[in-house]
């Protein structure tokens, strides 16, 4: 014990000495990290590894370490570091996670609409005896033969309308499939046209019957309401629908390692949803410059889903929508089966919770559309707009409780479109061979709906 | 008296450890601000004095933040050391590639290549794009992309021929401006909920006038309100404006005005060793129209030209865009889209003045995509044309030999610059000394 008292008291007055020089340097240590901390967060320098310096061991050290690391022009007088995480823009670190997109997730009406997981293993990771038994699988599956028409929905999380209880669909696509005739179709139906929606109990129509709203409305009596709205107003056949959320569609497009295309013009949006932040009131600006380029996730998202600051509106938005699910079409038919079954269990994840459609997805029914997408990959698509002059902007009031509690005015008045039916039904007719009568498959399912 | 010294070796030793322990746990506490403005101004970093890059361009006025968001803060004044960039170790021999091809790559950094070494980076935050060499290499443009706002800056460059090496000297943020005046304010607009309100703007593509004195680059500043009044603010598309490197943004020149909300204005680029000649992309759509022009407007330096001046180069309908001119001025390389057909061509037509429609006419093809090619740049003597290919789901850069036969151009077999990897192709490469 006596011996160690020389050595305590020794360590006692060094770190007596080592304290006090911590204490003292503690203000301008604190100084440099305040000053590093507003670099990183107003200095219009670049940033490169301050956060590094927070971790350093002694005071004095830190601030020679803070100091040595605020950055230049980002230029490294060393051998170069590993590049930093990709990252598009940076965004600034949120203190809480953001809820789901999807908001409150739609209850099924039946079982079956919940998206099931594939069969079986390919949930899981496939070992490579299981990759070639399911890749033989779909080589061997055929695919429906003759036109698929599938309704594809899309919607943001739309808590500002929180009163509804089902997200409103702001995209509205038919994507129709012919390995027949070897057509491919994609129809755009905006969100503003003013129609009747079976099973709605609001808004008298112009001709005299109750249940008229924006189309999007459609989607508050459930996705199948949606569908037979389509069915019952434009004569066309669905054979499915279905809804991606928002968080589905960036972690699919990053899934798939982004999306290759052509933005035609700049997309400049200064009131852009900032949503996915966790505020749904939230706002921000964005911009995609000109030309062919390669977009991650969140800038696919912003490139289908901008229609501020655009004379087109909604309708450019449409056409950009288009363009990518062309795109993604493309890009499913140029990948070879293997790579595709590969891909699957991670599409499902970043399905989870974020893809509904009518009817469950086995690995039959996938499948079958790989092949239909394999055998249409080198057809090109059809793309219309339903804008002018399929359609014309009018004034409708709209009365409607939900929209009420909205908006705070009853009735709501509201820029709609209205479809131009003359013009509509040659074109349904010339892009889907002909227009068909709703069956039950969606309408007998929404309450209430009585096709007109 | 050994329990005495054992008393106080204790006692020194818990004295010891708390005041370690509140030296440490001050150090993470704020400094008054006096602290950290001497600090800024007088740090320590070996030669007394903390390493700023940004410099306070002659005649540049310091303004307050005026918009209650801190997204503009008062430019730090101090000497600058210059930083300098070690050459990588060699690896690909292409040695036809001289010079520095200074990018943005995917990860939102820009680096930059030889003919002999890998890529090297010169930022690193994921914020820099759309590097913009001088006509003599001595300084780049760049911007920093943020989130719902971007600046220019301007960065000076020396070279040493021995080593390879890049010192990057000073920086100057050229669109600073936090305190606009009236004119330059949105004013009536209303904003909606959640809607942070700030001066923010888009400032991007730089690209230097002949002087190296000036830039031209695009803003959608000052913007509008959108419509009916009282609406959410709207900041229109881009136009072309332009700017001395030292002057202040409220000074800057508006040279072309776009239709509202029709796509802007897009690569403006000052004709090589011309006072007179700015090119540009005009984007204009509709329900019935989707198209690109590539338009010149006539303008000497700091003169906006007159309304209804600027004239097409190619014509309506098509989809001409990212225009660059050759070092020499007599040629301009651009993209032409061919939207319906999903791919689209590198093109070059000989510039002999606006409206001679024989250039367009004549146009060359240099390169076909498959599906894309774009971002179209020169070599500083304008012996290679290089631009960037989609490579299955990235871009990667290529250059071709240009040799002249007349006015004719011969372009080579395309060359990939394996030690680039991949590019943004969203901002065009740029070719220094």
């Amino acid at each position: 014990m006596r011996r160690l008292i020389p050595y305590l008291l020794i360590l006692g007055v060094v770190l007596f000495y080592a304290g006090s020089a911590g204490a003292a340097a503690a203000p301008y240590y604190g100084a440099v990290k305040d000053f590093v901390a507003g670099a990183a967060a107003r200095d219009p320098a670049p940033r490169m590894t301050a956060a590094a310096t927070a971790e350093a061991g002694h005071a004095t050290a830190r601030i020679k370490t803070a100091v040595a690391t605020i950055p230049a022009v980002l230029v490294r007088t060393s051998a170069p570091a590993a590049p930093t995480a990709p990252a598009r823009v940076a965004t600034p670190a949120r203190s809480s996670t953001p809820p789901d997109v999807t908001g409150e997730p739609v209850t099924p009406r039946h079982p079956a609409h919940a998206v099931a997981p594939v069969k079986g293993k390919a949930v899981a990771t496939l070992t490579p005896r299981q990759l070639t038994a399911e890749v033989q699988h779909i080589r061997a599956t055929k695919a429906p033969q003759g036109r698929t028409n599938i309704l594809i929905l899309g919607s943001d999380n739309d808590q500002k309308f929180a009163s509804y209880s089902h997200p409103l669909t702001q995209v509205m696509i038919v994507l129709s499939l012919d390995n027949v005739r070897h057509k491919i179709t994609l129809l755009s139906i905006s969100r503003d046209l003013w129609v009747h929606i079976p099973g709605y109990q609001y808004n008298v129509g112009p001709d005299g019957t109750t249940g008229w709203s924006k189309i999007d409305v459609a989607s508050k009596l459930g996705f199948d309401s949606s569908a037979c709205t389509v069915e019952t107003n434009f004569g066309i056949h669905i054979d499915h629908w279905i809804w991606v959320g928002l968080k589905g569609f960036t972690k699919v497009i990053d899934t798939l390692h982004g999306a290759t295309l052509d933005v035609t013009y700049p997309v400049m949006d200064d009131t852009y949803p900032d949503d996915l932040s966790g505020n749904p009131n939230a706002y921000r600006r964005i911009y995609i410059p000109p030309g062919p380029q390669h977009l991650n996730g969140a800038d696919a998202l912003h490139f289908v889903r901008s229609r501020h600051g655009d004379a087109q509106g909604d309708f450019a938005r449409s056409s950009r929508q288009q363009i990518l699910i062309d795109q993604l079409r493309r890009t499913f038919a140029g990948q070879d089966t293997t790579t595709l079954v590969s891909l699957l269990p991670r599409l499902l994840s970043d399905f989870k919770n974020e893809l509904k459609t009518d009817s469950s997805i086995d690995f039959e029914t996938a499948a079958q559309y790989v092949q239909l997408f394999q055998e249409l990959k080198h057809d090109k698509p059809t793309q219309v707009v339903l804008s002018p002059p399929y359609s014309y902007g009018q004034t409708t009031y709209d009365y409607d409780p939900d929209v009420e509690r909205a908006t705070g005015f009853y009735p709501t008045q509201e820029d709609a479109l209205a479809p131009n039916f003359y013009l509509i039904n040659p074109l349904i007719t010339g892009l889907f061979g002909g227009q068909v009568q709703p069956d039950s498959q969606f309408c007998g399912r929404v309450p209430g709906a009585t096709p007109r | 008296m050994t329990i005495g010294l054992a008393m106080r070796s204790l006692l020194a030793l818990i004295l010891g450890v708390g005041v370690a322990l509140a030296g440490l746990t001050q150090a993470t506490v704020l400094p008054p601000p006096a602290v950290a403005t001497a600090l800024t101004t007088q740090g320590e970093n070996g030669n007394g004095k903390i390493y700023v890059p940004f410099i306070q361009p002659v005649g540049r006025r310091q303004q307050p933040d005026s918009t209650g968001t801190g997204r503009k803060q008062a430019r730090r004044q101090s000497p600058v050391r210059a930083q300098v960039i070690a050459p990588s170790p060699p690896v690909a021999q292409l040695p036809m590639v001289r010079g520095h091809i200074f990018y943005t790559a995917p990860d939102h950094n820009l680096y930059f290549v030889t003919g002999q070494r890998p890529r090297k980076p010169f930022t690193g935050d994921g914020t820099t794009v759309a590097p913009a060499f001088s006509a003599d290499g001595s300084q780049l443009a760049w911007v920093r992309f943020l989130r719902n706002y971007s600046d220019i800056y301007v960065t000076s460059l020396g070279y040493n021929d021995s080593t390879g090496a890049i010192t990057a000297m000073t920086t100057t943020w050229v669109t600073q401006d936090q305190s606009p005046p009236p004119a330059l304010q949105l004013q009536g607009c209303q904003t909606p909920p959640g809607y942070q309100p700030s001066y923010g703007w888009w400032a991007t593509k730089p690209s230097f006038l002949p002087d190296g004195q000036h830039l031209v680059y695009l803003t959608n500043r000052p913007g509008f309100c959108g419509l009916p009044p009282n609406s959410p603010p709207d900041y229109a598309d881009n136009g072309v404006f332009e700017q001395g490197v030292t002057d202040t943004m409220a000074n800057a020149v508006r040279l072309a005005t776009p239709t509202l909300d029709s796509g802007g204005d897009d690569s403006p680029q000052w004709r090589p060793l011309d006072p007179a000649v700015v090119i540009y992309t005009n984007y204009y759509h509709d329900n019935q129209v989707n198209e690109a022009i590539i338009q010149a407007a006539m303008a000497v330096t700091g003169t906006a030209p007159a309304v209804g001046s600027p004239i097409g180069l190619t014509p309506h309908g098509a989809t001409a865009e990212l225009p660059a001119w050759s070092p020499d001025g007599h040629y301009i390389a651009f993209v032409e889209d061919h939207t319906a057909a999903k791919r689209s061509d590198i093109k070059v037509m000989r510039f002999h003045r606006p409206g001679n429609a024989g250039d367009y006419a004549r146009a060359q093809t240099a390169a076909r995509g498959a599906p894309y090619v774009t971002q179209p740049f020169w070599s500083p003597n304008g012996d290679f044309l290089g631009y960037l290919t989609s490579s299955g789901q990235e871009f990667t850069m290529v250059i071709r030999r240009v040799t002249r036969r007349g006015a004719t151009l011969i372009f080579g077999p395309p060359q990939t610059i394996p030690q680039a990897e991949t590019a943004d192709a969203g901002y065009r490469p740029t070719w220094g000394p």
